[in-house]
Parts: structure tokens; sequence; C-alpha cells
């Protein structure tokens, strides 16, 4: 026999004759991080267990395992990654530790384990709820043979009760090692919070629980000090007060305030105590509590799991309202300090020292949030939160002023249980009766009571009393339609022109025409794409516009069955009165649009194989043939990044959390389109520019540029973002660049709108309006337009020094306002990302200009989605949406509110009808071959009532061989003196090129001054049908008439340079 | 319609006096005549290269052939002049496809007022065309002088004398070779010669097509000279400046924004008369497109590769040699940045 066989023997033996009972394993040791923080939740995340035999190891079988009691209900059996109990198999050795950690456990934490004494095993799991991972709301417990044996966790709490918490195992109250408890009893655990790891793998125990008592008492205002550190911090005290309130959020515990105040302002007369341990009914009792007094991230609390109650009659707390002193120096963040721990109330004017009523907004709506990864509203001093980016230079010291200025105005608003999906528990009617009793971003929120805390930077209030609509007071209400003036001055008109997020209109899964670029990612059912698409009709129908840019519209051509062509079908079925009595009525069919169709292909058919660029959704334009018709389409191709992929130092490619690279280097714009309309009855070019530039969310090539990557594979971390741009700063900077190059070629009257993924003084507004601190503009490296480099050929980038003078009309017409523009709600700030850029030429036209605040506003509940939304705990298991037998989603109403989770944009402007564009001819449009000419009388002519307008109209063309049979020119006989326009309703011409000669008779005598002679087009309008336009020539390429041999003396010289 | 690059191997090859031939048909006293003259020619270009294939070749494979053939008949009577040539001729040039076509190539009549100048009328050479490659001495052409070659509805005025010679014609709506409109076309030389020394200086300029096609308003100025340095060896310099506009988009039918593109080209050649019957030909050329620039405005990125770079600089060498009258055998090398590594050719004429 081979020796390692009889050791092997030899080990087996002793082993069966040596093993500790299961008696013998308690746990000794649990850590739970904060939920805010996965990543360190699932670094440290962990539980010991300890063989506590004298002599004897212990090895597990199938009969002993281990259960992690998630959010205190449900029991989840842990396993290996090939489905077998976790444990069994294991050996624990004598007086040894065995720790149980997640995948994610750091290598840092291993080694301390290891350092010890301990053994950990990684709980991997092999399905769903079988790996280790606890966050702070969750147990722990051992099953024999069906049994608990031993617990830490109460049954049915599901509070957040151990958030960033280390619990140690109580020696007993004999100073002897404790034995297994099948319930959780909190007194024979040492509560150590913030979360220590130094004696994790050491089979090591707390002091024995020693009962408290009441005596020696310190007050909470000495324990708060006037500071914002404790002056007792790390000192055992014996406390006793009122419980104002009992909450589970941001942690779990109750707050106590001192029976009499002390009467200063300066020092909070409530604080913070931690515990897993307290109910609700506790409320308004007294208790006496001992505690060391400690600092959890800046937050000066208590912790208690046993306390005597020294009065069990209700006393009341009465919320004190917050009030701005002028000793907080102008730091908001120094007065909620004051607070920290108190019930509190928000009072309709905060600060006493400045005029008007300062009070607390709401900065974002009812939400998830990514911070604190629960839902919840986030509140802000004053005003909502504006991107700092919005009114200061990216970069700039003004713009980083403003970023801390809304760190510190932030206030968080908790309830004081977690808030399930679309409930808000303080706020009962926000479920009851959404479409009334709604929150709306940049509402004061006025009569809310709670207790402050203070956790990872920002302050918070957990509410404690049940709020009604009347205290959230609307500072921007609903509206059905866009508050934009449209007051012309005499015989003028208004073009209405606006911006429009579809929000992912997709329709091919629901029979429309397929995308060559990807998956859907619109809705996901029919009931979700009819909700969707009933919301946007709604949109559109209330901006009114006579042109509409389309911004995440699915990119699948411009055929009968394409997405564009499905949304403005049903936009134009409200339009149905063609009785020409009711023109101006708003359900006629003249408000009905068209699709501008690009033939991207130039296959002169307009079909789903027009999709344009790469991308699953492009941009798209709308427009009413009443009042604009097309002269040309184009589309402007957008840079591309090809850069290289981003390695670290041994050129592997690096991949994020989920596994996906990091950063391709492939980037894109989505391609832009371009119409030039002409405004009907004038000559004027109105040039329209539709864009949706690359987004802030995933990154370019330039963000990762100085990351030290060394030998990593996987990187979590977010790009650096110093200036808050985001992503891709640099990209759009390229795209501008493209963008406002190719629009200089283009004549007349322009406008650049859309979806800029920049706010308003972002480095990509700022090449497209003007630098006026002249920042440097750096593009992005290695971008192609087509397979053309944009700027270098080695790929370098280039900075830009040339502005292109475009007038950011939002803003500019806002600031006149005294207001802010946004259109967009991202965490708790706002900003505009959708913009109106217009060329110099048009800003004397402008009437209006706004956002209209029906999407960005409104908390996300509304809008056509059906996941998150159930008002019980319906929601599936697999998708998170109600279930299908029971569709009760009381959030949605058919309604534009949240249609999309961008405002639309809006502007409108004035034109007077004869006016033209040097060299181009009026353009007059039939309506049942009747067309209106306009004339406006030259004021030397001193028009009087009873002067006779009349008109001649030529034809240029004698080619054309028009019929004139019917052709009325009518006369006009003037109702006023001082007329300056007359509009002739000339009858029965065909389309075509005339010249008109427009002249006032007087008793049958020219009145001096008054003739004018101009060219006029008259033609059809655009059909509702989207067709090609076919572009006339330009005139740049030549003539074919006759050329004077004499032109070959002027050869000599090279001659003038055609370029624009 | 003859492609230029045989147009300006045909003139080459008249201007060349051991090569013209004809046959008289008939030949009086007073000078009047019918001839009939033509010529067959078998041969093509080698091993040609993608990368710097800008106009040259519908395919780019190992041999592109280039076979030709003409015949034409061309009198005087009266001091009347006509001429009728037919080619037939492949169309292996970038966007053709390599097949044959049969062609009229000439077609007009004339006057000659003396024994100096004449006119012609119809469908003939433009007057530049003649001496577009005054000073490039290659069988193959080297660097091409893009002026109108054959135009239909054509007046041309040319006189001759003793050391001056010049023209002038005027093409009403001109076309490309492919057929696309270029509007009317006016082309001019004035030239000089002498034994040692001769030389030529020519203008185009063109209306443009108004939308109709992608060609615009152009003007051209070119120029060659030849200097005979040695009793055998003559050097040649030819060289074109050239400002065409082409359309850089279209919408449906209708060409639109034209923009200017500076074109230039230069080649430096030397024959030298090794002997009676044998010549070698050296050159070297540069060529400048703007649209090959891949760095300029108006890079035809869906036309050319990526990396095409601004300009393409060669050269060559090669030998003719004439084992009899009317035969010629032609073999041209390139090096450098050539659209074809050779040239190889036989030609006889009647």
């Amino acid at each position: 026999m081979k020796k390692t066989l009889l050791s092997l023997a030899l080990a087996s033996m002793f082993s069966t004759t040596a093993y500790a009972g299961v008696d013998d394993l308690i746990f000794t040791e649990m850590v739970q991080a904060s939920t805010q923080n996965v990543d360190n939740a699932i670094a440290l995340g962990s539980v010991e267990i300890t063989n506590t035999h004298a002599t004897e190891s212990f090895t597990f079988t199938d009969d002993t395992a281990l259960y992690i009691l998630g959010s205190g209900r449900h029991e989840n059996k842990l396993s290996t990654a090939n489905g077998a109990p976790l444990l069994t198999g294991l050996t624990i050795a004598p007086g040894k530790s065995l720790v149980v950690l997640n995948t994610g456990a750091t290598d840092e934490y291993k080694d301390t384990i290891t350092a010890n004494g301990g053994d950990f095993v990684i709980g991997e799991g092999s399905a769903r709820y079988t790996n280790f991972f606890i966050n702070g709301d969750d147990g722990v417990y051992l099953k024999h043979n069906g049994s608990v044996i031993d617990r830490i966790g109460t049954v049915g709490n599901s509070s957040y009760w151990a958030v960033d918490t280390t619990l140690r195992r109580r020696l007993d109250s004999e100073g002897n090692i404790p034995v297994q408890a099948a319930t959780f009893d909190a007194s024979q655990w040492e509560v150590t919070s913030p979360l220590d790891t130094s004696t994790v793998g050491k089979a090591n125990y707390a002091e024995a629980f020693t009962p408290f008592v009441c005596e020696n008492l310190t007050t909470i205002g000495e324990i708060q000090g006037p500071g914002s550190v404790s002056p007792l911090v790390g000192q055992s005290v014996a406390v006793e007060g009122v419980v104002s309130a009992v909450v589970s959020l941001p942690a779990s515990g109750f707050y106590i305030r001192d029976l009499v105040p002390d009467g200063n302002p300066l020092t909070s007369d409530g604080i913070f105590v931690k515990s897993g341990s307290a109910n609700t009914n506790m409320v308004g009792q007294t208790v006496c509590l001992g505690s060391v007094v400690a600092e959890s991230y800046d937050q000066t609390q208590l912790d208690a799991e046993v306390w005597e109650v020294t009065d069990t009659s209700y006393t009341p707390t009465l919320a004190t309202d917050i009030e701005v002193l002028e000793s907080d120096g102008g730091l908001f963040a120094t007065t909620l300090e004051r607070y920290e721990g108190m019930l509190v109330n928000l009072p309709q004017d905060i600060n006493p020292l400045e005029d008007g009523d300062q009070n607390m907004r709401v900065s974002r709506s009812f939400s998830f949030n990514y911070d604190s990864y629960r839902n919840n509203i986030t509140l802000a001093y004053k005003r909502p939160n504006l991107q700092p980016n919005q009114k200061f230079i990216a970069g700039s010291p003004e713009s980083a002023a403003a970023a801390a200025q809304n760190d510190d105005y932030r206030l968080v608003v908790e309830s004081a249980t977690k808030a399930a999906n679309g409930v808000i528990p303080y706020y009962p009617d926000f479920l009851n009766s959404p479409h009334t009793d709604y929150i709306r971003i940049d509402d004061s929120v006025v009569g809310m009571e709670g207790v402050i805390s203070y956790s990872y930077g920002d302050y918070a209030l957990t509410v404690t009393n049940e709020l009604k609509s009347h205290n959230f007071i609307k500072n921007i209400p609903r509206t059905d339609s866009p508050d934009l003036d449209e007051t012309t001055a005499a015989d003028r008109f208004a073009i209405r022109i606006a911006a429009q997020n579809l929000f992912n209109y997709f329709n091919s899964p629901f029979g429309g025409a397929q995308n060559q670029f990807g998956q859907s990612r619109g809705a996901d059912t029919h009931h979700e794409f009819i909700q969707q698409k009933t919301k946007l009709v709604a949109a559109i129908r209330a901006l009114d516009a006579d042109v509409v840019g389309l911004m995440e519209m699915e990119n699948n051509g411009f055929g009968l069955t394409s997405a564009i062509a499905d949304l403005v079908n049903e936009v134009n079925v409200y339009y149905n009165d063609e009785w020409a009595n009711n023109h101006d009525k708003p359900y006629s069919t003249e408000n009905r649009y068209v699709f501008v169709g690009f033939d991207h292909n130039g296959n002169q058919i307009l079909d789903e194989l027009d999709a344009l660029g790469s991308d699953a959704i492009a941009t798209g334009i709308i427009y009413r043939p009443s009042k604009l018709s097309i002269e040309r389409t184009r589309v402007v191709t957008m840079p591309q990044q090809k850069a290289p992929t981003i390695v670290n130092d041994n050129n592997e490619v690096i991949k994020d959390g989920k596994d996906e690279i990091l950063e391709s280097g492939q980037n894109y714009h989505r391609d832009a389109l371009v119409t030039t309309f002409l405004v009907n009855q004038t000559g004027k070019r109105l040039t329209l520019a539709v864009n949706h530039f690359k987004s802030k969310g995933s990154t370019c090539w330039e963000d990762w540029q100085g990351v030290e990557f060394g030998d990593a594979v996987k990187w979590t971390s977010s790009a650096p973002d110093l200036d808050k741009q985001g992503s891709c700063a640099e990209f759009r900077v390229s795209g501008a660049v493209q963008l406002a190059e190719e629009m200089e070629k283009i004549d007349g009257d322009k406008i650049i709108l859309g979806d800029l993924n920049s706010y308003a003084k972002e480095d990509a507004i700022l090449v497209l309006t003007e630098n006026p601190r002249n920042k440097t503009l750096t593009t992005a490296s290695h971008t192609f337009i087509g397979t053309k480099p944009q700027f270098n050929l080695d790929g370098s980038p280039v900075n830009i020094n040339k502005t292109y003078g475009y007038v950011d009309i939002l803003s500019k017409v806002f600031e006149q306002k005294g207001k802010t523009a946004w259109s967009y709600s991202y965490n708790d700030e706002l900003g505009s990302l959708d913009h109106i850029l217009i060329s110099p030429s048009l800003e004397e036209r402008v009437l209006d200009a706004t956002d209209w605040h029906i999407n960005a506003a409104e908390s996300s509940l509304y809008d056509y989605n059906m996941e998150y939304k159930c008002d019980d705990d319906e929601d599936s298991e697999t998708d998170n949406k109600c279930d299908d037998n029971n569709l009760v989603n009381k959030f949605y109403a058919p309604d534009h509110f949240r249609s999309s989770d961008h405002d639309p944009a809006l502007v409108s402007l004035s034109y007077l009808p004869g006016e033209t564009d040097a060299g181009r001819s009026m353009y007059l449009t039939k309506l049942n071959k009747l067309v209106k000419v306009p004339y406006s009388i030259p004021e030397a002519a001193g028009a009087l009532a009873g002067d006779v307008a009349t008109i001649k109209i030529t034809p240029q063309n004698d080619d054309d061989r028009l019929d004139l049979g019917q052709l009325v020119e009518p006369n006009v006989v003037l109702t006023k003196d001082g007329t300056t326009l007359v509009n002739f309703e000339v009858f029965g011409a065909p389309s075509a090129e005339y010249s008109a000669k427009v002249e006032l008779l007087r008793d049958g005598e020219v009145v001096p001054g008054s003739g004018l002679t101009f060219d006029l087009e008259i033609a059809n309008r655009d059909t509702l049908v989207a067709e090609i336009k076919q572009e006339e020539k330009d005139n740049s390429g030549g003539s074919m008439g006759f050329i004077s041999l004499l032109s070959l003396l002027g050869l000599s010289a090279l001659r003038r340079r055609n370029r624009k | 319609m003859l492609r230029k690059t045989t147009v300006a191997i045909a003139l080459a090859s008249l201007f060349c006096a051991t090569g013209a031939s004809a046959v008289a048909l008939q030949q009086s006293d007073n000078g009047d005549y019918i001839r009939l003259y033509g010529e067959v020619g078998v041969g093509g270009h080698f091993a040609t290269n993608p990368d710097y294939n800008h106009d040259e070749f519908y395919d780019t494979k190992g041999f592109v052939d280039d076979s030709f053939a003409t015949m034409g008949v061309k009198g005087e009577r009266s001091n009347f002049i006509y001429r009728l040539e037919l080619d037939y001729q492949r169309r292996n040039w970038l966007g053709g496809d390599g097949e044959f076509e049969l062609a009229i190539d000439k077609m007009y009549l004339g006057y000659r007022f003396d024994e100096y100048q004449w006119v012609q009328f119809g469908l003939t050479d433009t007057a530049f065309d003649r001496y577009d490659h005054y000073g490039d001495f290659t069988f193959n052409k080297a660097v091409e002088t893009g002026e109108a070659g054959d135009q239909e509805n054509t007046i041309k005025y040319e006189a001759k004398f003793n050391n001056v010679f010049y023209g002038v014609s005027y093409s009403y709506d001109g076309k490309h070779k492919s057929g696309a409109a270029q509007g009317d076309i006016v082309n001019g030389y004035v030239g000089w010669k002498a034994d040692m020394f001769s030389g030529v200086f020519g203008l185009e300029s063109r209306a443009g097509s108004d939308g109709i096609s992608k060609y615009g308003e152009q003007k051209l100025m070119g120029f060659g000279v030849r200097v005979e340095v040695m009793p055998k060896l003559t050097l040649g310099f030819n060289a074109f400046l050239e400002d065409e506009d082409l359309a850089t988009r279209k919408s449906g039918d209708v060409y639109l924004a034209y923009e200017t593109f500076r074109n230039v080209g230069a080649t430096l050649s030397a024959k030298y008369d090794y002997s009676q019957s044998t010549q070698v030909i050296a050159s070297i050329n540069h060529e400048e497109y703007e649209s090959w620039d891949i760095e300029g405005p108006n890079f035809d990125y869906t036309q050319l590769p990526y990396a095409f770079g601004k300009e393409r600089r060669w050269a060559s060498l090669g030998a003719n040699y004439y084992p009899a009258k009317g035969i010629v055998l032609s073999i041209e090398g390139r090096v450098g940045e050539a659209p074809e590594a050779a040239y190889a050719y036989a030609r006889m004429y009647f």
C-alpha cells in the first residue's frame, strides 16, 4: 500500500471518530454593507460561522445547510455553483471560523480573513437567490434536518436594520461562549456601525451584555453640540428622550428629542438612534437608553437594541419650522445641520432674511433614485437644481460653484418605510388619484414634516405626516397647450416650429417595417405601444406646430409602414373637417401633416430601404403643407468615431461590469435631416436641421484617456467627468463642426434644432453659438465622415477656433423673462438638451420661444410603460410588469403628460406675406384653384378707402402653353385709409412662374408710386403623401446658351473659384 | 466618340513621318485627291494597378486590351475638303464595359483658303486636341490633358505658316466622351515651330451643363514644348492647369452644387533616335487632381480608395521600333505610382 493512501485511510479513521457535534456551530459575526453602495455590499457582505468545540473539527453534510433570510421574508438556501448545498463537505477546525463571502469579495478582504486564522467559502450559487448577497436588510440562519438551529435577524423584519453594520456575538451573561439560538436576540449582539471587518475570520466574542441603568443622563443638545461633529464622539452616554419618529429609511431606528429643549438654535435637540428593534408603537413614549456616541458618515448617532421605557404615555413632539439664520453663512447644509435628528416642518418661507418666500422645491419627481437605490423624491432649496453647465460654461469656476450649490441645497425626501413602486407612503392620494394629485418638478413643498438625517453627503428628510395636494404648490402648473405668444403685427402671420422627442417610437414589432439596425428599443407589448402612440399623438396635436422635428423615431425608412408614417397618420385622424369656412378650426384638414421623406438610397422611391445611418433610431420631420413647402431635402452625414479600442497595459480589451467592451472606439451620431422649406405666401426660405447628437451615457475614446488601467481586464468605475459634460463632449464638438460647416453651404434662414445632448453652455453649443471666453474647444480623435477623415489623416484632434454664430433662442427668451430654459431632468438636475438654435437673420422674426414642461417635470410613472407601476404586489417576478390579468396601471392616461422623457421646445416666427429672399420669387400655393397674391401697398401711394387695387399676371415662359381660360384677376376695393396689404384672390392660374403687375387706381387713374411688379411662382401645395422633392437647378453649373467667342480672351487668368 | 488616349496615339502616329501612310484613290494635278487611310492596332495595358487607377481602366486586371482599328476617307475638291472616319475601339476606360464599339469619329466638311489656312464644320476634333500632348513623346499617353477632344457641331479654323501655327474652335452643346452634356466649348492654340525649338500654348473654356450633367464650367490652360538638344535627342515638356466645376450632389435628375476642382499635370519626356527604325522614349510625370485629395473638401470617397493621396508620380521608359514603313511596335514600362506596369502595342497603317 502506498504511503499516501495509508495516511488518507488513517486520517479518515481519525476524522470519523473526532467529529464535533452540530450543536457546536454558531454564528459569531456578520457584516452587511450599505444598500447605497452595491460594490461595497458585494465586497464586504459576509457571515462568520464558528466551531466552538475545543478539540474536534466539524464537517458539514447535507443535513446542515446555510440559508439567507432575504429582506426578512424570503428563505433562500445557498448552494455551490453546481447546485449542491454550499457548506456540504467543508470542515471547520476546533475553535476556528469559516466565513461565507460573495463572489465579488476583494482579495484584500480574503487576506484579512486568512490572517485572522479563518477560512472562507464563496457563495457562488447556481441559480437566482442561491448565491450569497446581503445588503443591510437580510438575515442568515442554519438549518439542521429541517429545524433552525441558529439565526441572525428577526423573521419578518424587512427594514434595513443592519446597514453598514458589523454584528459580533456577545459572550453569555456568565462570560462563557454562547450557545445556539433559533430566535434572534439583538441584545446578544454588539453593533458596530460604520462596519468593521478587522476581526472577521477570528473566533472572537464581544463582551457580555450588561443591562442598562438609566442614570447620569446627558442631554441630546450636549451630544449634538454646535458643530457638525459631536464633542462626545466615542463616549458612552445615557440619554432620555421622547421618541419623535420610528423609521426604516435611510437607516432603521428611531429619533428621540430632549424632554426640555435647550433653547439654543445652533444645537439640535434630536438625535437618531440606530436600532433594528424599534417599532412604531414607540412614538410618543419616553425612553432611556445607553450608547456610545458615533459619527456615521458625519451623522451623529446612537445605537441601541434595548432601552428602558420611562413613560409609556403619549407625549407629542411638535415639528420645528426650518429657518435660515444669518449664522449659517449662506450655506443651506449648515441650516440643515442644526436640525439633524429633529422633527421639522418645511414652511412656506424658510428664509426670513430674504424678500419673498424661499421654500423647498421638487428637484426630482418621484422616481427610482440610483444613489440610494429606492424610489424617492429630491428637493432643493429655493429652486430646482439646474445642471451647472446650463447657465455657466462647462469647466468654468462658475459652473463648479453652481454644482457645489446644488449639493448644498439638496434634501432627499424618504418615506419611513420603503416605498413600493408607484406608492408614496406619506401621500396616498398620489396613487389614489394620480391625475389630480400629481407631483411635478418645481412644486413648492410646504407643510411636510419629518426627521432630518445625513448620510453620504446628503441630508434627508424622512416624512412623518400624511400630505395632501395642497402641500405641493404648483409653480409650473400642467397645461393642455404650450404657452407660446404668437401675436403678430398687422398683416403678418406666425409660423410655429417645435422639437419633440418620441421616447423611442418603434412600430416594427407591431406590423411596421423591419428595423435593419437592431432590436426594438420602444414598447415591449402592443398594449404599451398603443399607450405610447396615444400619448405622443396627443402631444403632437397639442403642440399645434407647423413643422415638428422629431427625435428617437425608429429608423425603418419612409415607406407606408414606417414609424413616421404610422405616427403622422394617427395625428392626422383628428383633422377631418374639409369645409373651407372651418379652415381656422383646430380640427380642419388644413392642419394635416405630412412627413418629409428622404430618398436616402437614391432609387427614386420612398420606402423602408431609405433608413438613415446605422442606428436603430433616427430623426424625422413632419410639416403642414398648408403653411410650408419643401424646396430641398438632404441628409448631412455626421461624423463617426473609429478610434482604437481601449486596452490595458497588456493590450487586452477591457470590459465593464456587464462584461461588455468598456469602449470599442466606435461611436456615432444620428445623421442630421436637413430640409429647406419655403414659407407659403412668401419667398422666404427656412432651413431646418433636425439632430440627435451622441448621448452623454456611453463613453467615447477621449473619456478614457489618462486613466491608468494597469493590467485590469474588468473596469467597473465610471470614466472621469470633471466638467460634468458627461461622456463624448469632444465627439459632440466634432458633430457640431460637421453640421455647421454643411449648414454654411445653405443660403437663407436656418434653424438647428433637436437633442444635441449638450447643456446650453457645453462645448458643442459654444461651437454652434459663440465662445465668449475663448474656451479651448477640442474635437474628438479619429473621426470620419463616411470613409473620409474629418480633420487630420492621422486622426489627431483639432482645436476649433471658429464659432458659427447661431442664437440659442430658448435661453435668450427665457432670460428675457427672468427664467431658465430646461427640457430634461437627470438625477435631480434640470437643463436643456433640446435646443432651437437660429441663424442671426431670424432673430428679429422671433415672436416667442419656450419649453413645454409636460414630460421632464413629470414622474416617469406617467409614461406608457407598464413596469413598476402596479398598485399592489402584482408585479410579475420576471418582467416587473403588472400581471396580464390585472392590467392596473393607474398612472396611465391618454394625454400628453410624460409622452416622452424630454420636454418639447417651440419657437414662433413672424412673416409678412409677399416678402422674399433676394433672387427668389414669391411662392404661392393654390387651394381649390384659388391663390392669394399679396400686394404690399407702398407707403408713398397713400392708400385711401375707395381706391381700387388691380392685378395683372403674365406667364414667364410661353413654352408652358398655359391654359388661362379660367383666369380671374380680381380688383379689390380698399375699405380703409392707409391699407398696407391687399390679398388678390386669383382664380384659375395654372402652376407656373408668373410676373405680376399690381397698382392702385383712384378715379380711374393710377395712383403715383403705387405700382409694383414682381415675380411669383404659383404651385400646388405639397401633397399629404410624402413625395421625393426634386430640386431645381441651382445655377452653379454654367449655362447652355451660346457663349461668346470672346470669352476665350478672358481665359488668361484662371477664373473665380466656385466654392462654398 | 473616340477616346482621347487613342486620339493622342493616332495623332502622334500621324505626325510621325515614318508612320504616315495612305492609299491614294484619286490624285489630280490641281491638287484634288481622295485617299483611303486607316490602321489596325493590337495590344494593351499590363498589370494595371487599382491603387492608382484614376480614370484609366474599366477593370484593373492583368491585361486590359486596347486593340483599335480605324478607317477613313478624306479628300479635297476645288479647295473644299472633307473627311469621314470610322473607329472600332474598346470601351475600356473607367465606367466603360470593356466591349468593342463602332463609332463615327470624324465627319466634316471644310474649305481650304490657301496652303496655310482652312476651316472645318461638323464632327471633328477641337482645335487644341491636336496639340495637347505636344511635349509628350510617349507612345502610350503619359499625363492626359483633359481638353474637349472630338465634338459635334464644331467650327474650327486653323492656320499653319512656316513657323507660326494657330487654331480656334467652337463647339455648340459639347459633350463628354460619355455623352454627358458639357455646354458650349471654345478652345484654341498658338504655336511656334523651328528646328531647335517648338512649342504650343492652348486654352479651353466650356460653358457648363447647367444642371443637366455633372459637368459645370471649366477653364483649361495647357502647353507643350520640344527642344532638340542633340541631333538624336529631343526633350519635351507638356503641362496643363485646369479649373473644372463638378456637381457635388444630385437631386433626382438634376445636378447641383457645382464646385471648382483644380487639376494640374506635367510630363517631362525625352526621345532618343537610336537608329533609323528605333526610338527610345523616357518620361517622368506628375499629376494632381483635387478630387484625389483626401484632405480636400471634395475628395470623392465613394469612388476612390481611402489612401489615394494628393497626387501620383511615375516614370516610364519605352521603345518604338519601325520594322517597315507603316508598322510600329511599341513597348513601355512604368515605375512609381502608375496605373499600369507596362504597355505593348503593334500597329500597322495604310
